[in-house]
């Protein structure tokens, strides 16, 4: 059978990590191939070479036997790639036909041919069974639909490998059956189909063969027929080290957060959280396993009270308060501290200095602000303390946080949250970018909530984490709890099954 | 007290789209950037500019048409200048329209005084104004006569450029393309467009739009330029066309509506109707313009489904503002 | 102790350059139009510093007061990120509603001085407010709406005057002049300095104070900065923009009434507007990057070249408005390389 396409031996580097670690893929014409791994493991970063919007540092690409070379996203194109990215870039205001044609429009008489170019798109849709309105406005359309836009956008320009990034992640169920229908049709139709996802099931059911990437590197490529979600896991999921926390038993005590049957609708209407019911206790962490995008994010932003979404129902109760509507400064009074997992954009103000980035957190200190006026020699104390003790390495405090490396910025946000000490500490993806000592001694501090009677909610993608952090493990897969695991019961493979949205048979 | 019979007496009736004419050109020009994503508030200083070389060009060259070209190259080389700092340069939007604003006005003022050595305004029998044309037949039809002949060619020409604009925005592939590079800069960069060129070409048409402008009104409004003779229509311009929704027929309306506000206005100062108060109008209503049109686009986003209705029904809840 | 100088430098280095810059081209610009810079500038320093007994700097000063009043207003909406630029409308409101109370009210002098006062901080406060308002429910951008609601409020004025309370005996379009005692007395004889003129560098101590010390100058700039940082830390973000724009419009209100009480002690249509102060203002608090003291010093630099133009007028050939086309040229060179450096204020897609 021809191959489609080739990866041979590609390397790519990013300034901390290595994302793709010499890879070699090679996928046949016809072909449904599923790219499945964890958070960080390099699929995007993989298919972004495949489709010109990056370079590899080094290796080669061949089209249909041929050595390619790609500069950008139109020299793919040119080549038969197509790309329907997780967010799709569509012109909302625009129809489905000038979105399809947009960039490579059919002229006549130097206007442009609204004809040609609707009854191509009536065309186009009608042999590939995707059924479509072609003057719709995009914006009037539903996710599902807009994603056969995107794939008709492909399909326009001749592509003949469809490459699709999460494609089911913003689809209902519904929607999913009918994409599958037509990635079958497409591959009847000769095209190669390539899609990134982390469900496991998905894989098992519409997909031939399977890549499964770790830590950038190729741990196995399976025929699906061959294999089974437990060793797809298996692949998947693993680490390279093992964490040595020491952990002492400690007692569980009153319920500090409780959170009821929230159901949760986005800005687009879209139920993004689906009857979440959980507890969090004194002396307890709570670990949120879960990939990225399955409800987690509007979780917590929700119970930290700065979401901005169309309808929240349920309750949630902070130290036996109901703040479900109540304002993120009052839960901060009651009783919450928040590390969040945006550390540029909302946990910190790179252009003010370190000093001023921790005092958005001791306003009330009497100490450092007396009567609304600040003290310098206070603040300045204050901070050194601080900066001390969390092992912030900073050569001078009225520096600019910008200047500050990733991993330090994210110890000064941990430094100025977690010295509250309050009843409930919120943490998301709190050793991101931090070196092997700098995350020990966060697991340290976090772990030491625990004897002084606070309770702990754990966001994290990192599986491991998770692992040996937390003394119960939620699983969030699509807006639900899937599962919850006790730590003596937990199992990275059942967990990692989990995540990929299988739910085990015995728990 | 009031006397409505003036809403028939031609003078008024003639008067009405030449107040709308400059105001029209403007909101036009300011219409097709909004359409590539800018907004541009540097059209009171592109009018201006047209102003003063109408004037120029029609005295030194001594003909109205070649003054109108003058005119346009003078607006043309402000909305060069503004896109050069705005998309090369990557300036913030608003303070490169108050610079060019005033950049615009002084210059135009500097020009007067070097150049003819006058203040305040400039006018000279040797300077040719644009002609009044008359349309056979219809110019003797009562009412519909006097509001639609007896113009200059640069006001049929604004209405010309209602249907122009259109085609360009939805009939050319450069229209499309200007649509999506100022809905999504990116989507269109990855599909091949030149998102640079592209704002740049729909400043420049902007220029020239205002540039006529400009010109009716130093030509064609009166025959002379005086300082500062745009006197705000810029801002108005860009009013009407907020109020428009950039829509050329939007556009079209609501500079019809100020043209009209305007000549009111004028008509009324001797009266002792307040012309303030109607002048203050345009703002005022685009201002509620606004604020219903995000009302409604918020109830429609918010709009409840049926599952979401299901648990309004079945348990409080408050909605927060997304 | 090093790295403050090193920021001053930092701070000082683009407005330098475009100062220069705009004085070289505005140099270019009078060769090619036939006039002598070297005489043209001489002429415009004179002008702007010189004078018999310097009362050519006595008119500096006093034309600065209103320009570094305004660009102290604008500045401080700046400073929280927010494009207060209709400083133009609430000056003028401040300034007619103040007027009118000090006119007709029935009160004795000194309550009635205070009342104007607070008139006209309280009236162009709330007009500034009324934009943060729809800023935070509608989401309409501070920009367009204060733009937008200069024209009324000009018109507005201007009408009152015109149609309810001319003062008839004139036979000009003004109102009354208020009542001796309310009118702020000159300092310096023969020249239009009154005592109000000294608030406006007691109003930079205090904002440049506020700025630094205190909490809520801590909270705007961090607002400035990254507003969702702020969200994020508990600090309720359409408060402080609702409470911030209320503050900036009564200081152009304020300016308003220094204006009337303190020089022509009555209101006429254009006083406030011809002289373009709050353009003039709102260049000035781009060119000091909002900084209060910079204002200070921003302010009286253009109202230098502003005024310098004038006495450049008379003494040279070259028309005044050589000053205005150098304002401009400086705030393009400022805009331009801000814009390559990525931001002017801030980098959040608040506004427009």
């Amino acid at each position: 059978m021809a191959l489609a396409f080739e990866l041979n031996h590609i390397h790519k580097y990013f300034p901390n990590v290595k994302a793709n670690d010499d890879i070699t893929l090679a996928v046949e014409k016809g072909e449904i191939h599923a790219i499945v791994g964890e958070n960080g493991a390099g699929k995007t970063t993989l298919m972004n070479i495949l489709y010109g919007l990056y370079q590899p540092d080094s290796g080669e690409i061949k089209i249909n036997g041929e050595k390619k070379v790609f500069h950008s996203p139109l020299d793919a194109i040119k080549n038969g790639l197509g790309m329907v990215h997780q967010n799709f870039m569509l012109f909302s205001k625009l129809s489905v036909w000038e979105n399809i044609v947009y960039g490579a429009e059919p002229v006549k008489l130097g206007f442009l041919d609204k004809n040609t170019a609707r009854t191509t798109v009536i065309a186009l849709s009608k042999q590939y069974n995707l059924e479509i309105d072609p003057d719709a406005k995009v914006s009037d359309l539903p996710v599902g639909v807009r994603q056969r836009v995107e794939i008709l956008k492909a399909l326009y320009r001749k592509a003949e490998i469809l490459i699709f990034d999460e494609p089911t992640a913003v689809l209902t169920p519904q929607e999913q059956t009918v994409f599958f229908e037509v990635l079958r049709n497409l591959a009847s139709n000769g095209k190669t189909i390539i899609f990134i996802t982390h469900k496991l099931n998905e894989v098992m059911a519409i997909s031939d063969r399977i890549t499964v990437l770790r830590s950038g590197k190729v741990t196995a490529q399976l025929k699906t027929a061959k294999t089974s979600i437990f060793e797809i896991s298996r692949y998947m999921v693993g680490h390279d080290f093992t964490f040595n926390t020491i952990r002492d038993e400690c007692p569980i005590g009153d319920v500090i957060l409780s959170v009821k049957n929230l159901n949760v609708f986005d800005k687009e209407n879209f139920h993004v959280l689906k009857d979440i019911s959980f507890d969090v206790h004194e002396g307890e962490i709570v670990g949120i396993a879960g990939v990225a995008g399955n409800g987690q994010d509007e979780l917590i932003r929700v119970i930290t009270g700065l979401s901005s979404v169309n309808y929240i129902f349920g309750n949630i109760l902070l130290n036996a308060s109901d703040i479900t509507f109540l304002s993120n400064r009052f839960r901060r009074e009651t009783g919450l501290s928040y590390i969040p997992e945006d550390r540029t954009e909302v946990g910190s103000a790179l252009k003010a200095s370190v000093a001023e980035n921790i005092l958005i957190g001791y306003l009330d200190n009497s100490q450092i602000v007396r009567n609304g006026i600040i003290s310098e020699t206070q603040l300045t104390i204050f901070c050194q303390k601080l900066v001390a003790k969390y092992q912030v390495k900073t050569s001078d405090i009225h520096e600019a946080a910008a200047n500050l490396s990733g991993g330090n910025l994210q110890k000064l946000i941990i430094s100025r949250e977690m010295n509250h000490s309050s009843k409930l500490l919120i943490a998301e993806q709190p050793t991101r970018g931090v070196d092997i000592g700098g995350i020990e001694f966060i697991h340290k501090n976090i772990l030491e909530q625990r004897p002084q009677r606070n309770g702990v909610l754990l966001v994290s993608t990192e599986l491991s984490e998770i692992l040996a952090l937390s003394d119960r493990i939620l699983v969030f897969y699509e807006g639900k709890i899937i599962g919850e695991v006790n730590r003596d019961q937990a199992d990275e493979n059942k967990i990692g099954m989990m995540m990929a949205g299988v739910i085990p048979q015995n728990s | 007290m009031e006397n409505v019979s003036f809403l028939t007496d031609p003078i008024f009736l003639n008067s009405i789209f030449r107040f709308v004419a400059p105001i029209l050109f403007a909101a036009l020009g300011g219409m097709l950037c909004t359409h590539v994503g800018i907004t541009n508030i540097a059209l009171e200083g592109f009018i201006i500019m047209g102003c003063f070389g109408a004037v120029l060009g029609s005295y030194f060259l001594k003909s109205a048409f070649l003054g109108v070209i003058i005119g346009v190259l003078f607006s043309v080389l402000a909305s060069l200048l503004y896109a050069f700092l705005k998309v090369s340069f990557g300036a913030d939007e608003v303070v490169v329209g108050l610079a060019l604003n005033l950049f615009c006005s002084s210059m135009t003022v500097f020009l007067l005084r070097s150049i003819f050595k006058v203040t305040g305004s400039f006018t000279s029998p040797d300077l040719k104004g644009l002609g009044i044309i008359n349309i056979p037949i219809i110019r003797s039809i009562p009412l519909v006569g006097p509001l639609f002949s007896g113009h200059t060619v640069l006001i049929y020409i604004s209405w010309l450029f209602v249907f122009l604009t259109y085609i360009l925005l939805y009939r050319t592939v450069f229209g499309l393309r200007m649509r999506g590079v100022g809905e999504h800069s990116e989507a269109s960069a990855t599909l091949g467009v030149n998102v640079h060129k592209t704002k740049y070409i729909a400043i420049l048409l902007s220029g020239v739009l205002c540039g006529l402008a400009g010109a009716q009104l130093s030509l064609g409004n009166v025959t002379m330029f005086v300082e500062d003779m745009s006197s705000g229509r810029g801002w108005i311009a860009i009013v009407a066309n907020l109020l428009g929704q950039s829509l050329p027929l939007g556009v079209f309306l609501s500079s019809l509506l100020f043209g009209f506000v305007t000549s009111l206005s004028f008509r009324f100062q001797g009266l002792g109707w307040a012309s303030e108060l109607t002048e203050m109008l345009p703002y005022i209503i685009t201002i509620i313009s606004l604020i219903l049109v995000y009302i409604f686009s918020d109830k429609k986003r918010k709009r409840p489904s049926k599952e979401i209705l299901a648990y309004k029904n079945e348990q409080m809840n408050h909605r927060i503002d997304g | 102790m090093d790295s403050r100088i090193l920021n001053f430098w930092k701070a000082i280095k683009l407005p330098l350059l475009a100062v220069l810059g705009g004085f070289v081209l505005g140099a270019l610009l009078m060769i090619l139009a036939g006039y002598n810079p070297i005489t043209g500038y001489a002429a415009l320093l004179d002008g702007a510093f010189g004078g018999k007994r310097s009362a050519n700097l006595v008119g500096t000063l006093v034309r600065a007061a209103p320009i570094i009043g305004l660009a102290l207003g604008a500045g401080l909406a700046f400073k929280g990120g927010y494009f207060n630029i209709g400083g133009e409308g609430q000056m003028v409101l401040g300034a007619i509603s103040s007027t009118l109370v000090g006119i007709y009210s029935p009160f004795p002098i000194w309550i009635t001085f205070l009342l104007s006062l607070f008139t006209a901080i309280l009236v162009s406060g709330t007009y500034a407010w009324i934009c943060a308002r729809m800023d935070v429910r509608f989401k309409i951008p501070v920009f367009i709406s204060s733009l937008l609601l200069n024209y009324p409020a000009n018109y507005f004025a201007t009408y009152l005057v015109n149609h309810h309370f001319r003062d008839r005996a004139s036979g000009v379009v003004q109102t009354q002049k208020i009542p001796t005692g309310l009118q702020i007395p000159k300092i310096i004889p023969n020249s239009q300095f009154h005592a109000g003129i000294i608030i406006i560098p007691v109003l930079v101590i205090f904002l440049a104070w506020l700025l630094k010390k205190t909490e809520i100058g801590y909270k705007i700039r961090m607002s400035g900065y990254n507003s969702k940082f702020l969200a994020y830390g508990g600090v309720d973000t359409g408060k402080l923009e609702m409470g911030l724009l209320f503050a900036s419009g009564a200081i152009m209100g304020l300016v308003g009434f220094l204006e009337v009480f303190g020089t022509r002690y009555r209101y006429i249509p254009g006083m406030l507007t011809t002289p373009l102060y709050a353009w003039t203002a709102i260049t000035t608090a781009i060119l000091a990057d909002s900084n209060p003291l910079g204002i200070l010093i921003a302010g009286f630099l253009m109202s230098a070249i502003q005024n310098g133009g004038y006495g450049m007028e008379r003494m040279s050939e070259v028309p005044r408005e050589i000053s205005r086309v150098i304002q401009s040229i400086i705030i393009m060179i400022i805009c331009a390389v801000s814009g390559l450096r990525g931001s002017l204020l801030r980098s959040d897609k608040k506004d427009s």
